[in-house]
C-alpha cells in the first residue's frame, strides 16, 4: 500500500486565475485553507489597529433601553448590527474593542515568552555546569504545574491589572523555547562556522549576536507562531473566569464570559466573540503547521 | 538502570520540593488572608486570635518549616472558612474529578489512536485531510466556548442533557466530550506522525515481504512501534488535561477538586490551594516519570547512560 507510484506530471497548461496566480507567486500554490487563514489574520490585525476608526459606539456606551436586541439575522435592526448585551452595551463595538486587548495580550506575551525562553537556553548552554543545572530544574517545575492553576493562583493571590496578567500570560511556554534553543546552541557550538569565528577572535556575544542567532532564529519564530494561539487562548479562558481582563477594559474572553450568563435570552453575545477567537486561533495553528513544514521540518 | 531511575525519583522529589516551597511563599507573600475572611474594622484582638489558631502568627519561615513537617507528617492543615481539613476537602471531591478524567482520558485515547492510525494509514487521502483538520480545529478551539455551544444545543435547544451537576450519567456526557475533543485531537495528530515514520521503516517492508496479512502488518508491526512515542505524548498531555478540567468543572458546575481550586483561590484559602497544587504537581511529576521509565522499556533501543 505504500509503494511508490511514479505519476506522469501533467503536461497540459495550468490557466490560472487571478488569486491562484497570486498564490503561486508567493509560494502558496494550492493551499487554499493556508490562504484563507491568512487572510483572516490580515483581516483581524487590520480590525484590531484601525477598528476604532469604524467602531460604531464606544464600547462602553449603556443604553438600557435597548437592553439584549437580537442581531439583525436574528430579526434585530441595523442600529446594532450584532445586537446588544445585557447593559444594552453594542456587541459589534465591543467586539472590536476586545479585539484589540485581546490581540495585543497575545502578541506582546507570546514576544516576552519567546524572547525570555530563549534567551535562557542560550545562556544556560553557554555556561553549562551549575547554571544549566538550575535552569533545567525550573524547566522541569514548570512542566509540572499545568500553567492555567499557575496563572489563575498568580492572578487571584498576587492581584490583577493589565500589566500582570500580560507578564502571566508571557511567562507561559518559555521552558519550550528555553529547551529548543539550548539544544539548538549546544549543537551550533560544535559546528565549523562557530569555531571557525571563534578562533577568529570574536567576542562570545558577538558570534552569539551575529552568527548563531540567527542561525537558530526561524526555528524559534515557527516555535512562536505555533505557541501563539496558545496564548490567546490562555487570556481568553482566564478572561471568560473573570480573572483575567477587567472592566471597563474588555477581551474576546470577557464579553464571552458575560455572554455564558445570558445564553438562553442572547446567545449572540456568547457566540459572537467564540467564533471570532476560534477562527483567529486555527488560522494561526493552519498558517503556523504550513510555516513550520516549509522551514523547519525538524520541529514536527 | 536502577541507578538511572533512582536519580529520576531524586529528581521528581527535588522538583516537588520546588514547587511547595514556591507556593508557600507566593501565597503568604500575596497579603493577609485575614482581610478576606473579616470585615473592616474587626477589632485587632479578634483577628489576632484567629492568627494564633490558624499559625500566620510567627515569621515566614518559622511557618514554613512548620508547613514542611506537618507535610511530612501527612497533615496538610485546615481550611480558613470551614475549619475542616484540607485534606478531607479535596478528597472529598476528588472522585468527581477523576471519573471526569478518567472516562475523558479513556474515551479521547482510544477514538485519538484509531483516527490517528487511520489518517496515516490513508496517507495523502480525503480522511487524512479530513482527520487532521478536524484535530487542529479542535484544539483551536477554546474548551470553554465549546462547552457553551453544547450546552446551547444540547441542554437548551434540544433538552436531551442536563447542563450543570453530577447526579446521572447524562450529566458526564456534555463535559467529558469538550474535554475528550481537545485531548483526542493532539493524540490523533502524535499517533498520525509516529505511524508515518513507523511506515516508513524497513520492518514494515519485511513483513509486507514475507506475505503478512494486512491486519497483521498493523497490529503486530506498526502499532506497538507507533506506540512508543504515542505513550510520551499522551503522558505529557495529563497536566493539560488537569488544567483543562479545572476549566470545564466550573462552566459546568462539576463538583470536582477544579471547581473547589477556582473557589478556593477566590477566597485565599491557603491549606486548600496548597493542597491542591501539591497534588496536582505530584500527579503529573509521576505521570512523567513512569514515562520516562517506560519509555526504556518499550524501548530497549534507548541506552541510558549510567547503567549498570
Amino acid at each position: 500500500m505504500n509503494t511508490p507510484q511514479i505519476t506522469p506530471l501533467p503536461v497540459t497548461p495550468v490557466r490560472r486565475g487571478w488569486l491562484s496566480s497570486r498564490m503561486h507567486r508567493w509560494g502558496l500554490g494550492g493551499e487554499w485553507l493556508v490562504t484563507v487563514a491568512m487572510i483572516y489574520i490580515a483581516f483581524i490585525l487590520f480590525v484590531a489597529v484601525f477598528g476604532f476608526t469604524f467602531q460604531p459606539y464606544p464600547h462602553t456606551q449603556q443604553d438600557l433601553f435597548n437592553q439584549l436586541q437580537p442581531p439583525v439575522f436574528m430579526g434585530g435592526s441595523w442600529e446594532h448590527i450584532l445586537g446588544t448585551d445585557d447593559l444594552g452595551r453594542d456587541v459589534l463595538s465591543r467586539l472590536i474593542r476586545g479585539l484589540r486587548l485581546s490581540v495585543l495580550i497575545g502578541v506582546i506575551g507570546t514576544a516576552i515568552g519567546a524572547v525570555l525562553g530563549s534567551f535562557l537556553g542560550i545562556v544556560a548552554a553557554h555556561f553549562r555546569g551549575w547554571i544549566e543545572e538550575i535552569l533545567m530544574m525550573l524547566v522541569d517545575v514548570q512542566v509540572s504545574l499545568p500553567f492555567i492553576i499557575f496563572a489563575l493562583a498568580v492572578l487571584a493571590f498576587v492581584g490583577n491589572s493589565l500589566t500582570i496578567l500580560i507578564i502571566v500570560v508571557g511567562i507561559d511556554g518559555w521552558e519550550r523555547y528555553a529547551r529548543l534553543a539550548r539544544s539548538m546552541v549546544l549543537s551550533a557550538n560544535q559546528k565549523d562556522y562557530v569555531l571557525a569565528v571563534r578562533s577568529l577572535g570574536l567576542g562570545h556575544f558577538q558570534i552569539y549576536r551575529r552568527h548563531v542567532l540567527p542561525n537558530i532564529m526561524g526555528t524559534l519564530i515557527v516555535q512562536a507562531t505555533i505557541n501563539l494561539p496558545g496564548v490567546i487562548l490562555l487570556e481568553s479562558t482566564l478572561s471568560f473566569l473573570g480573572l483575567g481582563v477587567q472592566t471597563p477594559l474588555t477581551s474576546l474572553g470577557q464579553i464571552l464570559g458575560v455572554g455564558r450568563d445570558y445564553l438562553i435570552l442572547a446567545p449572540w453575545i456568547a457566540v459572537a466573540p467564540g467564533l471570532v477567537i476560534f477562527f483567529l486561533t486555527l488560522s494561526i495553528a493552519v498558517v503556523g503547521d504550513w510555516l513550520r513544514d516549509r522551514l523547519d521540518p525538524t520541529l514536527k | 538502570m536502577t541507578r538511572y531511575i533512582l536519580i529520576k525519583i531524586l529528581r521528581s522529589v527535588f522538583t516537588l520540593w520546588i514547587v511547595v516551597t514556591a507556593v508557600f511563599f507566593v501565597l503568604r507573600a500575596s497579603g493577609d488572608p485575614l482581610l478576606s475572611v473579616f470585615s473592616l474594622g474587626t477589632p485587632e484582638a479578634t483577628l489576632d486570635v484567629f492568627r494564633v489558631k490558624w499559625g500566620i502568627d510567627k515569621s515566614m519561615w518559622q511557618q514554613y518549616l512548620i508547613y514542611i513537617a506537618d507535610i511530612l507528617q501527612g497533615d496538610f492543615g485546615t481550611s480558613f472558612f470551614d475549619g475542616r481539613e484540607a485534606w478531607d476537602i479535596v478528597t472529598e471531591r476528588l472522585p468527581n474529578t477523576l471519573l471526569l478524567g478518567g472516562t475523558t482520558f479513556g474515551v479521547s485515547v482510544i477514538a485519538g489512536v484509531a483516527l490517528g492510525a487511520v489518517a496515516a494509514l490513508k496517507h495523502g487521502s480525503m480522511w487524512d485531510r479530513g482527520i487532521m483538520t478536524a484535530a487542529v480545529a479542535s484544539f483551536s478551539m477554546p474548551s470553554y466556548f465549546l462547552a457553551l455551544l453544547l450546552i446551547l444545543f444540547f441542554s437548551l435547544k434540544m433538552r436531551w442533557l442536563p447542563t450543570a451537576g453530577a447526579s446521572t450519567w447524562q450529566h458526564l456526557i456534555l463535559p467529558a466530550t469538550t474535554l475528550g475533543l481537545t485531548l483526542a485531537g493532539s493524540i490523533a495528530r502524535f499517533t498520525r506522525s509516529a505511524m508515518l515514520e513507523v511506515l516508513r521503516q524497513s520492518y514494515m517492508r519485511t513483513a509486507r515481504a514475507k506475505g503478512a496479512p494486512k491486519f497483521r502488518q498493523i497490529a503486530w508491526h506498526a502499532l506497538p512501534n507507533a506506540a512508543i512515542p504515542t505513550v510520551t505524548v499522551i503522558g505529557f498531555q495529563l497536566g493539560w488535561l488537569i488544567g483543562g478540567s479545572v476549566v470545564i468543572e466550573t462552566v459546568f458546575a462539576w463538583p470536582g477538586a477544579g471547581r473547589l481550586f477556582i473557589t478556593a483561590v477566590g477566597v485565599r484559602d491557603f491549606a486548600v490551594v496548597q493542597l491542591f497544587i501539591l497534588m496536582v504537581a505530584s500527579t503529573v511529576i509521576t505521570a512523567n516519570l513512569l514515562v520516562d521509565i517506560l519509555y526504556g522499556y518499550l524501548d530497549p533501543r534507548i541506552s541510558i547512560t549510567g547503567g549498570k
